[in-house]
């Protein structure tokens, strides 16, 4: 067995191996070491196709963002967009909240009283809210010492619009105050004697167009007063949207005209309040070429919505209201004897700038237990009135201008 | 010197494995496919193998029975490729070619001891060539072909009584 053995080895290991296979193995094992350690090329291949999805997912990703942003947006502006955000938000918590639940203090306008907030939600109530909260003077208060044009601008611009905010309100009032608190306790000055009369141009919303047959007869001036003036009764009237151009008075009570014998006439007829008649000073504008504008400074109350209604200034140039209007500022004088004065009342509810074609004018304030009369000279002359009495001029000039 | 002791299949390494190990694995391979030119492509394919596995051994034994089983396993395979199965039929023509060509300068005695081992069949061949070339235990041989020590023994017993059939006195 052992024979057999070393017999067999012999044999074996007699048989040749190839000289060089150590070395091409060991080569082999060698670069197949190295080419297992290094990275593979499907390895390679897979890594950057990672690389570049996610790249492209970081692109998508970026580019989504910035969308999101409203960078992408051409109309609008991210710093836009968000100031918008935060006003309308501001806006919306200001308007959808009531006014008792708002967040004064936290809102962009929380440095403003809270009693200047609005605490209703309707138009009119806003505007009495308004009213109340901001200090607005009274419009009951007559303007005063103020110039013709002025009256007529401020008082449309405060009495035409209808009250929208306090803002507003504020501003026209601003717009409208003809007269300062000095000059308010001034009396009126005396107009200048060559005082030209100022066209005044005013266009209210609603003016009244009519058209006048107007007579040929040629307005004379009265000798001393202004009876004797006829009134033309036509018919035919209408509603004259036509510029007003009423030759108001000049501040303080200005003369229009051209200080002519009428004024002096005035002057001397009304000198002492004895002499006044109002009747005769009203019934010297002749309806036919007359014109009165009325200048409210009341505001209605309707009960039924508890809207406030404010009335707009109105030119009356129809012969029926004008002279219906005259007739009633005079006919509750008839009786009474005037009394001087010396300030422009401060309470008037209305007021009646009467002119006519010749330049002349007369403006008479009416309260509520009152009516004046101021004259071309600055002579102011008054008269009571009882409380039908006002109601029946009231009654009257609402009918003209409501 | 086996992988385990640092982890590496460095340079050294590789020429320690094949100092040691490319004649055993080589002769095995032979008395499997009885070329040389196949046992030596065998037997790179397996140290090839080693670097593409890099097992981690526990000891030299380990680093041996790993070696030899990756051979039998391999020459198995290229046994019952196509390629050998169906164009080298005749191993006897083939043995006897190449003792012929490879194994000219053996005398009478070897070259009959080695041909009458490379006549037995190939379970007995490679359990007589592991047994006696080797040096294997019937337990080594039994790990390296994956089979059981008693079936060792038996195909080693078999193998010893076709040899002494065909060698007579010589065995």
């Amino acid at each position: 067995m052992s024979d057999f053995s070393n017999k067999y080895k012999s044999a074996v290991e007699e048989m040749q191996i190839s000289p060089d296979f150590k070395e091409r193995t060991e080569k082999m094992m060698i670069e197949l070491r190295d080419s297992e350690n290094a990275p593979k090329r499907s390895h390679i291949r897979l890594y950057r196709s990672l690389s570049v999805i996610a790249a492209a997912a970081a692109c998508v990703a970026v580019a989504f963002s910035l969308n999101r942003t409203g960078v992408f947006d051409k109309d609008s502006d991210p710093a836009v967009i968000v100031t918008d955000t935060i006003e309308t938000q501001a806006l919306e918590t200001t308007a959808d909240i009531p006014a008792e639940e708002a967040p004064v203090q936290e809102a962009p306008e929380a440095d403003i009283p809270e009693a200047d907030i609005p605490e209703a939600e309707s138009v009119d109530e806003y505007s009495i809210a308004s009213a109340d909260s901001i200090p607005i003077p009274d419009f009951t208060e007559p303007v005063h010492d103020e110039t013709a044009s002025e009256v007529t601008e401020a008082s449309i611009a405060v009495f035409e619009a209808p009250v929208t905010t306090a803002a507003s309100v504020v501003g026209e009032f601003h717009d409208a105050q003809v007269s300062e608190p000095a000059k308010k306790a001034e009396p009126v000055p005396q107009p200048p004697a060559e005082t030209h009369a100022v066209a005044q141009e005013a266009e209210p919303e609603e003016a009244v167009e009519e058209e006048l047959e107007l007579e040929s007869a040629e307005y004379t001036p009265p000798a001393g007063s202004y009876t004797g003036s006829d009134i033309n009764d036509s018919e035919d009237e209408a509603e004259d949207d036509s510029e007003l151009s009423p030759s108001l008075p000049e501040a303080g009570g200005g003369v229009s005209g051209s200080g002519d014998d009428m004024g002096a006439a005035l002057v001397s007829d009304f000198s002492r309040a004895e002499n006044f008649s109002a009747k005769e000073a009203v019934s010297g504008f002749k309806a036919a070429s007359s014109s009165a504008v009325i200048i409210p400074s009341v505001s209605g109350y309707d009960d039924e919505n508890g809207s406030v209604t404010s009335y707009s200034s109105r030119k009356v140039r129809g012969i029926k209201d004008l002279d219906s209007l005259e007739k009633e500022l005079y006919i509750h004088t008839e009786d009474q004897t005037a009394s001087a004065v010396t300030a422009v009342p401060s309470d008037s509810r209305y007021i009646v700038d009467l002119a006519d074609d010749q330049g002349n004018s007369l403006r008479i304030y009416i309260g509520s237990s009152y009516i004046c009369f101021l004259l071309t000279d600055g002579s102011l002359f008054s008269y009571d009135l009882t409380e039908d009495e006002y109601s029946a001029i009231d009654s009257i000039i609402m009918s003209l201008i409501a | 010197m086996y992988s385990g002791s640092n982890g590496t299949f460095d340079d050294e390494y590789i020429r320690y494995v094949l100092d040691t190990y490319s004649d055993l694995i080589i002769r095995l391979c032979y008395s499997y496919v009885k070329t040389m030119h196949d046992a030596e492509d065998i037997a790179q394919d397996v140290f090839l193998e080693l670097i593409r596995r890099k097992p981690a051994f526990t000891d030299n034994n380990h680093e041996k029975a790993w070696l030899l089983r990756t051979a039998v396993n391999k020459c198995k395979n290229h046994l019952k490729s196509g390629w050998v199965s169906k164009t080298v039929p005749l191993e006897d023509n083939l043995s006897d070619s190449a003792l012929q060509t490879e194994d000219s300068g053996l005398d009478d005695t070897k070259r009959a001891v080695l041909e009458a081992v490379n006549s037995l069949p190939e379970k007995y061949r490679t359990v007589i060539h592991l047994f006696y070339y080797s040096g294997l235990s019937i337990q080594e041989i039994a790990a390296a072909k994956h089979i059981s020590s008693a079936t060792v023994g038996t195909q080693l017993a078999r193998g010893r009584e076709l040899l002494k059939k065909k060698l007579g006195d010589d065995f």
